[in-house]
């Protein structure tokens, strides 16, 4: 699905991802780990291709129509389009754009770029119905403004009502468990697992276990100062639960 | 362009000679004037050769989805359909705003003006439209004049939504004064949507009288170079203003929005909050000013100014200003100018949403704000709608 080979990106000419190499196959989750400030979520924010963000060594190449695509020419509404999707670990408020408008405007434009037919109002209304269900919103989420004045939680739930509305083929969730209470956080979970399939991917940026509790990774990765120092099982969350990040670090 | 001196308007037809009189004693704003120093009238504003007269080419109005409408052509009605408790009718000129320059000339050369009046009790609850279309041949100045009383507990929401001609360049010049009384609620939303080539001066005059609320929201979208002046005055106890207003502007269009508010009795309160959206190498001009005299205590007054920039040529001046005498009032102002934050774009954009259509959104949505307290979700749409059509112009938002 997706394939990264020594990836090195700066910001501002600090140089945060150092020689990243990843492979993510169809059907496959990966979790990654790592202390704070290892280049956890820059790695997510460069793969969806946010600008501020400079590539400067490596690729990322990413299956389209069976076809690994080097993404470097591809602004991030085209990897949207073609099936990337990045849960933010801190989603924007927009006001004064309604969600339901959102959705329906993200939705329908992917729709049209992958040759499925739009939807009218009442139709993406009835699409969404057991979306929302499944997350335990309120529906009267969708007319409230984007993300504004939603708790941390409501924010994390509506940004995986976005993923199931657009059925990413990559889905890179960036500590999508952060502020979540423990029901929230099953809620969320279970609506991951829903989407999971052996079609698509998952990426799971988290620095904690409780996560991987519910959602079950087929590898671990450990980051640290912005290279992979560490791969394995699912057994290397559990190992690092219980050790910290020392044992790998020295 | 040559200077513009009163001594130009004499070839024109004077109506009220005692409002000219005044227009000659105050004479033209240039720069030297400090409320006027953004939008220098006396170079920026051509010399009219004549007034223009309702038997001008009629404006072609779009569809406005509400029954209760007034048209007017270069001030003249044209035709009305009013609900029960509101009438209108001409009325003579008597008063005008005599430190205001351009309400004088308003008041010197009008050849028509009208009255609408709400009676006590009256409660309507769809939005009557005024709309006012000015129609002209070039070096015209179309003129406007308009009393508005709302009697005491009447409530209403009122539109008056400006238009012109295409493709010449004349001055318009608008002149409404509403008085509401005691216990009204008066919704007052003022949408000018001018061709490029107008120049526009505008005045609102507003009278609130004891517990009574008034909400003014302006939306400036058109119009070459726009100045107009709002005056509050709020005359009694409980006596509350709300001023809201939302500027969008492209090309070299220059927009200017200043604002006075006279505390003039103790428990009044007032709120603004205007915002602007500026781009290519537009000019916008925000100056509020609050005033409190000595006897006015327990005042609350707030007054914010936000600004969005979408280019670099783009400028916004914004001038809160607050002059207070009385010593036990809460007076809050601040202003913000700034661009579109990248991680903002970002987030719209990583959901498939192109660039230059995330922009129109969030700027969409820095807008909406200002229309919140228009009342009404169908009239708020008609209005938010206007609104959008401007940013969805070609010429705006190249980012």
């Amino acid at each position: 699905m997706i394939k990264i080979e020594n990836l090195h990106a700066t910001i501002n000419d600090n140089e945060i991802l150092n020689g990243i190499n990843l492979e993510v196959k169809r059907g496959e989750v990966h979790a990654i780990m790592g202390p704070n400030g290892s280049g956890k979520s820059t790695l997510s924010k460069v793969i969806a291709g946010h600008p501020s963000y400079e590539v400067t060594e490596g690729s990322i190449q990413y299956d389209i129509n069976g076809k690994a695509t080097d993404l470097s020419e591809f602004e991030p509404d085209e990897r949207a389009k073609e099936g990337i999707f990045l849960s933010f670990q801190y989603p924007i408020e927009v006001p004064g754009v309604s969600n339901f408008d959102f959705l329906r405007e993200s939705f329908n434009t992917v729709c049209t770029h992958q040759g499925a037919s739009q939807m009218d109002e009442v139709e993406f209304r009835e699409f969404l119905k057991p979306k929302i269900e499944m997350l335990g919103m309120n529906p009267s989420f969708l007319d409230r403004a984007l993300n504004q004045g939603f708790s941390g939680g409501e924010k994390k739930k509506n940004e995986i009502l976005q993923m199931a509305v657009l059925n990413p083929r990559l889905a890179l969730l960036d500590e999508t468990d952060s502020g979540l209470d423990i029901d929230a956080l099953q809620t969320v979970a279970q609506g991951v697992n829903k989407l999971r399939s052996k079609y698509n991917s998952i990426v799971l940026i988290t620095h904690y276990q409780r996560l991987l509790d519910y959602i079950k990774p087929d590898y671990v990765h450990v980051l640290h100062e912005g290279k992979i120092i560490k791969s394995g099982g699912p057994e290397l969350a559990l190992e690092l639960e219980s050790k910290g990040y020392d044992w790998l670090i020295n | 362009m040559d200077v513009l001196t009163t001594e130009a308007f004499k070839g024109l037809e004077i109506k009220n000679q005692k409002a000219f009189q005044q227009f000659e004693k105050c004479g033209i704003p240039d720069k030297t004037w400090e409320r006027w120093q953004y939008t220098d009238i006396s170079k920026k504003y051509p010399a009219p050769k004549k007034i223009a007269l309702e038997n001008n080419t009629e404006v072609k109005v779009d569809e406005v989805p509400f029954t209760h409408q007034v048209v007017f052509l270069n001030g003249h009605l044209q035709n009305s359909n009013l609900p029960e408790g509101v009438s209108l009718e001409e009325c003579s000129i008597d008063s005008w705003d005599q430190e205001n320059p351009m309400d004088c000339l308003n008041a010197s050369f009008c050849e028509k003006s009208y009255k609408l009046n709400v009676k006590r009790n009256t409660v309507v609850k769809d939005p009557i439209i005024l709309i006012q279309t000015y129609s002209s041949q070039s070096e015209e100045m179309g003129l406007s004049r308009l009393q508005i009383h709302v009697e005491a507990f009447a409530e209403l929401s009122l539109v008056e939504y400006s238009i012109s001609s295409a493709g010449r360049e004349f001055v318009v010049n608008n002149s409404v004064r509403v008085r509401s009384d005691e216990n009204s609620v008066v919704h007052f939303t003022q949408i000018q949507n001018f061709d490029v080539k107008i120049k526009s001066l505008g005045q609102l005059k507003i009278e609130v009288g004891k517990n009574a609320l008034f909400y003014s929201t302006t939306v400036n979208l058109g119009a070459d170079t726009n100045r107009q002046n709002i005056l509050a005055e709020l005359n009694d106890f409980g006596a509350t203003a709300h001023l809201n207003g939302v500027f969008a502007l492209t090309g070299s269009q220059h927009n200017d929005v200043y604002t006075q508010i006279h505390h003039n009795r103790p428990n009044t309160y007032s709120h603004q909050l205007y915002k602007g959206i500026l781009d290519q190498e537009s000019r916008g001009v925000f100056a509020g000013m609050i005033y409190v005299p000595k006897d006015s205590q327990k005042i609350n007054s707030e007054q914010l100014s936000k600004n969005i920039l979408l280019s670099k040529k783009a400028r916004i001046h914004t001038l809160p200003m607050l002059e207070i005498y009385a010593d036990d009032v809460k007076c809050a102002h601040g202003a913000t100018v700034g661009q579109l934050s990248e991680d903002e774009i970002f987030y719209l954009t990583s959901r498939g949403i192109k660039e230059e259509k995330a922009k129109k959104l969030l700027c969409q949505g820095f807008g909406i704000e200002a229309l919140e307290e228009i009342k009404g979700a169908e009239l708020r749409k008609w209005v938010t709608d206007i609104v959008l059509k401007k940013l969805e112009q070609e010429d705006f938002g190249h980012f």
